[in-house]
């Protein structure tokens, strides 16, 4: 009886010397496959960076952080890095708030709500390009569905949700919004189902109507899970790629480049595998830091270590 | 000693079967593998590619790409040498990049070896230009022609010929309907015909990238310009510049409202769903404008050829397809690559395949009466093939970089993000470049 | 007073005539409330219809169209009411190597679940047992991994893959699919470990198990519906994977979402023989998402909603 569940994680188990080594063997395979395949790519794609170095060249020569500075004079690199933000801001935020509204109105816990909850989660369970090559389809401009029932709605959509500069980006953002608001109305419907109950009596019993109610006691007790429901949203809408490639090829002229899309074409189509790693570390410098943040909400503060 | 008499008689007859059925079928167990552009010719090389086998025991497996993965595909594999094709489909404009990196197995020699065999006289002249090219001082045939496109105007003869449209285009414009034989007159019957939301003129691809870059290099050509002449770049002239000016009004007035976005099949699709009466098209879509089941237009379409300035010299657009062999695979491979080759494009398969959307490279199929029955447009495909030009889209190795550069600009210019000017302008700096030093 | 009644019923007389109203007035206010209500119903219904047309029409598009004639396909209006046929499917499996791709995408979903279990699941239990220096920075590390954005692992992984030779192998994609998988197969399993009681494996401990018998006997029979979970969840994920497919894959060695882009990248409107290819592509987890819902849901919300 030496240790008890609550100092199991300060206090390791211990007597045999042997015992303190198993630790190693069950993280060893793990931390080895992780650091063959995961860290040395990365230090070799900050190691590369600081080269000129081609796909197929046969020489390569240092060039220090050239790389680095050039990635902030490129036009295209810039717009790629605004509209990588503004894809993440508008998604995120209007996943947030429709989710939110769905949560509540798919709430009541009958028979035919649940059925429609399965439903709903189905089109997170498609694979991204195919969402993106259905909406493409449905968008086209002369003979796609959705075209077809806008333009009769008398909206003017000019050459096409998707060719229009203006539009592109957003229509984007759209099929993101389509796709991943399902996930975040569970979350928040979880949320919802965990509100304290009495917190919510006391405050119509006080005479508060239904809209006071949700501003001043449901939306500040729901606060927690809005920021996880943002960090998780957040971190994969950073990772936009499917549709851009399969629908608009980062156009019409630059309105759809986001970062993904420009690294894979820079370091893998063109070949230019310094630059396209400069780019990379400049991504994560952006992304680690995020990804600390969420692991230490989403983990250490759920699983209390 | 008579078991061991009738052991032996019996192993004689198995062996000799053995060897009978070995010596049958040449290339037994062998696979090869196709790399095919997704156009309409291809579900019948796949089938042809099944029938091999039967023939020759090699199967012979089709893989379908669309064009700008084929080519990423097939050079990605050319110049790391990890010889996963060992048949190419080549498109025409791909013979110098892939002449000059010796990526394919130079055909001439076997030309030479089977020429009876392949009776060369039968195949149009303008043909080879889908594979040959001048390496140093050596010409070499890096693939042979497989599907013969020709650049034709594509337009509603049922439109054409009805009176009542007949007589508003006489009186609008002062002279009689018919397929346009100048730009001012293609022009006329483009505005003309422009009623949306449900009828337009004329419609051209707009995709940014190779589909964009190649349709208005049809019109540069109608215009009389050039990218190269006489080794010069001579993009920036005064003809390309009135042919993007044209190009870029088709866009914004003739063209259905999703034209900046088209690729090859959606332009198609735009014509055979009846949406664009006119188009300048590659002849391999002809046949299909008659399957009632993609084409709302059956029994409705005329083929001219497209008008061309100046108007004293005929010059229409070649192109197509050729086929070539993987130069770093092993010789048996080779050989039995070359026997399909030469099977694809005999006349009897040539004919066959005409049947089912092929592109004929033959005078002898394009001019049989049974086939011209049963596909009356072929005098004049084969009028526009024997004027063809194979070089107006210039094949040197720095043709994808060219498409490129093109690509981008003409989009710019069409999606009115630059000027017709400002686009031709950048488009002939950054062309001249390429070849800076050369 | 009224002629014919007793006297003192005014009272009564008043207080029955108030009964009447009030009843009037309650019955009233009933149908009011009854009103309201399927008033709140009929908008409440209208918003859900409106809400599952949205999210459920373009999956109907995608099946309805795979069962179509390719020529109804360019009528517009759309119809609605169509004779289906089975061509399109016959089609791509003749004429699109979509055999090829299933088998590969099986394969490296397949594989890659089951190296990240093999990996993650003695690791989650690593995590979850034993305390020691370091700790924390390296399961931080460890779960980033799973976080970060795939392109950036790409690209210096497309050079390894170049230079070891195994590129456009369907092994390089299970190796860097199996990083992402075995990080999440971390994250989700130490949870799981952490809320095991550990009475049991006390108890096993003291009558002399080695660390390797407790795992493997008594911890990770109980984790069972976390190991569904990550088997799951990391099959879905390398099975609708596309970026990873597409650097690293050959076309002899692509994906189902890489064939179909490849095929039909270039050719706009072959839409009944793509919808029939992205039928195939998305009816696996698709069925799973539905059957499978308890899993499905706690895998995408890292273990935070379970079910």
């Amino acid at each position: 009886m030496r240790s008890r569940v609550g100092e199991r994680l300060k206090l390791p188990l211990p007597l045999f010397i042997t015992e303190k080594k198993f630790y190693y063997f069950f993280l060893t395979p793990a931390i080895v496959y992780l650091t063959i395949f995961y860290i040395y790519p990365l230090f070799y794609a900050l190691y590369i960076s600081f080269f000129d170095y081609c796909l197929g060249a046969k020489t390569t020569t240092f060039i220090g952080i050239t790389n680095y500075l050039r990635a902030f004079t490129e036009p295209r690199f810039v717009i790629a890095l605004k509209n990588t933000m503004i894809f993440v801001a508008g998604a995120v935020a209007i996943e947030l708030c429709l989710g939110l509204a769905i949560a509540f109105l798919l709430s009541p816990e009958t028979r035919t709500m649940r059925v429609i909850r399965a439903l709903i989660l189905l089109p997170t369970s498609l694979a991204p390009l195919v969402v993106a090559l259905i909406w493409k389809a449905l968008l086209q401009p002369d003979l796609g569905v959705v075209t077809y029932y806008l333009r009769s709605l008398g909206i003017n959509i000019g050459r096409g949700l998707l060719e229009e500069r203006s539009t592109a980006l957003l229509t984007i953002i759209m099929i993101d919004v389509w796709q991943w608001t399902p996930l975040v109305s569970m979350i928040f419907l979880a949320g919802i189902k965990s509100l304290p109950h009495d917190v919510v009596e006391a405050g119509i019993v006080d005479g508060a109507s239904p809209w006071q109610i949700l501003r001043y006691i449901t939306l500040p007790l729901l606060r927690p899970v809005f920021v996880v429901a943002t960090l998780m949203r957040g971190m994969d809408a950073l990772k936009i790629f499917d549709s851009v490639w399969a629908i608009t090829g980062g156009g019409p002229g630059t309105a759809t480049t986001v970062l993904n899309f420009y690294l894979f074409e820079q370091g893998i189509q063109h070949l230019k595998v310094s630059y396209g790693a400069a780019i990379g570390n400049l991504f994560l410098g952006i992304c680690i830091p995020l990804g600390v943040l969420f692991v230490s909400l989403l983990y250490f503060r759920q699983y209390k270590i | 000693m008579r078991m061991r008499r009738a052991l032996i008689v019996v192993t004689c007859i198995v062996l000799g079967c053995i060897v009978g059925v070995a010596q049958e079928k040449p290339f037994s167990g062998m696979v090869l593998r196709l790399a095919s552009m997704a156009d309409q010719f291809a579900p019948f090389l796949v089938e042809l590619g099944r029938r091999f086998e039967t023939l020759t025991g090699a199967r012979v497996e089709v893989d379908i790409l669309g064009y700008p993965e084929l080519f990423a595909a097939v050079t990605h594999d050319l110049a790391t040498g990890t010889k996963v094709y060992d048949l190419i489909t080549v498109d025409i404009v791909w013979t110098g990049l892939f002449a000059e990196r010796e990526w394919m197995v130079d055909l001439e020699p076997l030309i030479k070896r089977d020429y009876l065999e392949l009776d060369i006289p039968d195949i149009l002249p303008v043909c080879w230009s889908q594979g040959r090219w001048k390496v140093g001082d050596k010409w070499v045939q890096i693939a042979f022609p497989m599907a013969a496109y020709a650049n034709s105007l594509i337009y509603r003869k049922d439109l054409f010929e009805d009176p009542a449209e007949k007589e508003a285009f006489y009186k609008r414009y002062g002279y009689e309907l018919r397929p346009p034989r100048s730009i001012k007159e293609l022009r006329d019957i483009a505005e003309f015909f422009t009623r949306p939301p449900h009828l337009y003129g004329l419609v051209a691809n707009g995709a940014r990238g190779p589909a964009v870059a190649q349709d208005w290099m049809e019109f540069m050509r109608i215009f009389g310009g050039d990218i190269i002449r006489d080794g010069k770049v001579v993009v920036y002239s005064p003809e390309n510049l009135a042919a993007l000016e044209f190009f870029v009004e088709l866009h914004t007035k003739w063209a259905p409202p999703g034209s900046v976005g088209y690729w090859w099949d959606d332009r198609e699709t735009a014509y055979r769903t009846g949406l664009a009466v006119m188009q300048s098209s590659w002849s391999i879509a002809r046949p299909g404008y008659e399957d009632p089941k993609i084409s709302l237009v059956v029994g409705k379409t005329g083929m001219a050829i497209p008008p061309f300035e100046p108007s004293t010299i005929v010059r229409t657009g070649f192109g197509g397809w050729g086929i070539g062999i993987n130069n770093d695979i092993d010789p048996e491979r080779q050989e039995a690559a070359w026997a399909f080759i030469k099977w694809i494009t005999s006349a009897e398969i040539q004919k066959e395949w005409a049947r089912h959307e092929g592109a004929p490279i033959r005078l002898s199929v394009l001019t049989d009466p049974e086939l011209v029955r049963e596909m009356p447009w072929y005098p004049t495909l084969l009028k526009i093939l024997i004027h063809g030009d194979g070089d107006y889209r210039p094949r040197y190795p720095e043709y994808s970089e060219i498409q490129d550069i093109l690509g981008l600009r003409v989009h710019q210019a069409i999606t009115l993000e630059l000027t017709p000017d400002e686009a031709l302008r950048l488009a002939h700096q950054e062309i001249e470049a390429l070849f800076a030093g050369k | 007073m009224r002629p014919g009644e007793p006297a003192g019923s005014e009272g009564l007389r008043k207080s029955r005539w108030e009964a009447t109203m009030l009843t009037r007035h309650n019955r009233c206010y009933a149908m009011k409330k009854l009103i309201q209500k399927i008033k709140r119903y009929i908008r409440r219904s209208i918003i859900i219809g409106i809400l599952l047309l949205f999210f459920l029409f373009p999956i109907y598009w995608v099946f309805t169209t795979a069962f179509r004639h390719r020529i109804d396909v360019f009528c517009l209006p759309p119809k609605w009411i169509f004779e289906p046929t089975l061509e399109n499917f016959q089609w791509i499996f003749q004429h699109a190597l979509v055999g090829r791709w299933l088998k590969n995408s099986a394969i490296i979903s397949l594989g890659t679940v089951v190296m990240s279990l093999i990996l993650g699941a003695p690791a989650a239990y690593g995590f979850a047992r034993f305390s020691f220096k370091g700790k924390k920075s390296l399961l931080t590390a460890i779960l980033i991994v799973r976080i970060l954005p795939p392109v950036v692992i790409l690209l210096p992984f497309r050079v390894m893959m170049y230079k070891l030779g195994l590129f456009g192998n369907l092994v390089s994609v299970i190796f860097v699919d199996t990083i992402y998988n075995t990080a999440f197969a971390i994250w989700l399993l130490s949870g799981y470990f952490i809320g095991l009681p550990l009475e049991l494996e006390e108890a096993a401990r003291i009558d002399g198990c080695s660390w390797l018998r407790t795992f493997w006997c008594i911890a990770l029979p109980l984790a069972k519906p976390g190991l569904a979970t990550v088997a799951i969840f990391s099959f879905i994920l390398s099975w609708n994977d596309f970026i990873f497919a597409l650097g690293l894959t050959t076309p002899d060695s692509a994906t189902l979402p890489v064939g179909i882009l490849r095929t039909f990248g270039a050719i706009g409107i072959g839409w009944t023989y793509m919808t029939a290819m992205c039928c195939i592509a998305i009816i696996v987890p698709m069925a799973i998402a539905v059957w499978l819902q308890k899993y499905y849901l706690s895998g995408l919300t890292f273990g935070g909603v379970k079910g």
